[in-house]
């Protein structure tokens, strides 16, 4: 079976993330990029799919020229080949831009069984994009998976969110974004990490991927942010001198802010 | 005015107190139109509730359909397009937000995601864990709004 894997590059949550005030966008320059965990997982995933099935792992990634680090370790866990879409014009896309660019560059593929994502990335948490991908190319969304059957040309999960657990099963070809209970990801080898130099990595322009100019980036985008602003400092609290009645100053103070 | 779609979160039987705050939070935007999606017979006793809560107008689409999700976003992406709302609101939660998504991507609406405050005329998320708040605006008719909790307080009807 022939796999897609999703990935997205993202500030490392460990790294401090900015938002440029000009116009709200992420200031990639000022953070760490790293591969997502979650697609780390998604890969993982992938790999162990195509190892017991058989069939390709293609990484498709949107984002700038340095998220070619990210895709170049997902090729380097064992996936095959990669698609980079990274076109300037993308820049500042709403995600259901990304969603269509996705589902365009994923419907140009030949013979794709199985799309896999990652349920939501760290930084953006919009945590539907894979969904939305799934509804352009109308594939079943098997989402939040924490466990993948694969039985001939049916797909079993078992999703796993805050709401609960439940079985889904569909048809193949379908749509699965993976939780962090899915797997632990295996770490490069020094001959993946070889091997993944090699690996070819295609970089369309929109133009190729069949994306509308007209139709992409911050431009064009269906929502626009207005407004940036940083959480003010936190400001002193406020201090009780204790001349023996230090408790009832407190229980006076906490019953004004309707706390007891 | 114009009307504001809102998905009803319900769990046997019960409305989730989300939506009770979706249908106040609504108020600046227009007036709320309640959308049940329920399997049949199990929808109509969901009204006298919503209507309690502020509720102008109840949907109620009962199906039996079995795919996933997917019967909510059918049902809102028609009237979507039969009642041209101001918004549609959809409270924060896994399956909400994927609702959301893909009946935005469905309908061609700005998606403005995790949302904790809705006014007139732009909403406000918060992002990285709340170093940042964010206004935003769609830029298109009919945005699609999935709302955190806490961004109303509950009415008890028309104010």
């Amino acid at each position: 079976m022939n796999i897609v894997v999703l990935v997205k590059q993202v500030p490392d949550t460990y790294s401090e993330r900015t938002l440029r005030a000009a116009d709200g966008i992420l200031d990639r320059a000022a953070t760490d990029p790293v591969l997502d965990e979650i697609n780390e997982r998604a890969v993982e995933a992938a790999l162990q799919l195509t190892e017991a099935h058989g069939g390709e792992v293609t990484v498709v990634c949107m984002g700038p020229a340095s998220a070619a680090d990210s895709i170049r370790k997902a090729l380097s866990m064992g996936a095959d080949r990669a698609v980079h879409l990274s076109d300037d014009a993308l820049a500042g896309s709403c995600a259901v831009q990304t969603a269509r660019a996705l589902a365009q560059v994923i419907g140009g593929l030949d013979h794709v069984d199985l799309v896999l994502a990652g349920n939501g990335a760290s930084d953006g948490r919009v945590s539907a994009v894979p969904a939305m991908v799934a509804d352009v190319l109308d594939l079943p969304a098997l989402t939040h998976a924490r466990q993948i059957t694969v039985d001939g040309t049916t797909v079993t999960v078992r999703r796993e969110t805050d709401r609960g657990a439940v079985g889904l099963t569909a048809e193949l070809p379908a749509l699965i974004s993976v939780s962090e209970k899915i797997n632990e990801p295996r770490y490069p080898s020094f001959k993946g990490i070889m091997a993944a130099k090699k690996k070819p990595v295609t970089q369309p322009s929109i133009a190729a991927a069949g994306i509308a100019a007209a139709e992409a980036g911050l431009a064009s985008a269906l929502t626009t942010v207005t407004s940036v602003v940083p959480r003010p400092p936190k400001s002193a609290g406020q201090k009780l001198t204790d001349d023996g009645d230090g408790g009832a100053q407190i229980a006076v103070y906490l019953a004004a802010q309707k706390l007891i | 005015m114009a009307e504001v779609l809102i998905l009803v979160d319900h769990l046997d039987g019960q409305v989730k107190k989300s939506t009770y705050e979706l249908l106040a939070a609504a108020r600046p935007l227009g007036e709320p139109s309640a959308v049940v999606v329920a399997p049949p017979g199990t929808a109509g006793k969901l009204a006298d509730a919503l209507t309690q809560h502020g509720a102008e107008k109840i949907y109620l689409a009962e199906t039996d359909r079995t795919d996933f999700l997917t019967p909510e976003v059918d049902v809102l992406a028609a009237l979507v397009e039969s009642a041209s709302p101001a918004a549609v609101l959809i409270a924060v939660s896994a399956d909400g937000q994927e609702i959301a998504g893909r009946l935005a991507v469905r309908t061609g609406s700005g998606l403005l995601s995790e949302v904790v405050e809705i006014g007139p005329e732009s909403v406000t998320h918060s992002a990285f864990g709340g170093a940042y708040r964010v206004e935003a605006v769609a830029n298109t008719p009919h945005p699609v709004i999935t709302v955190r909790s806490g961004a109303a307080e509950i009415g008890s009807g028309r104010s």
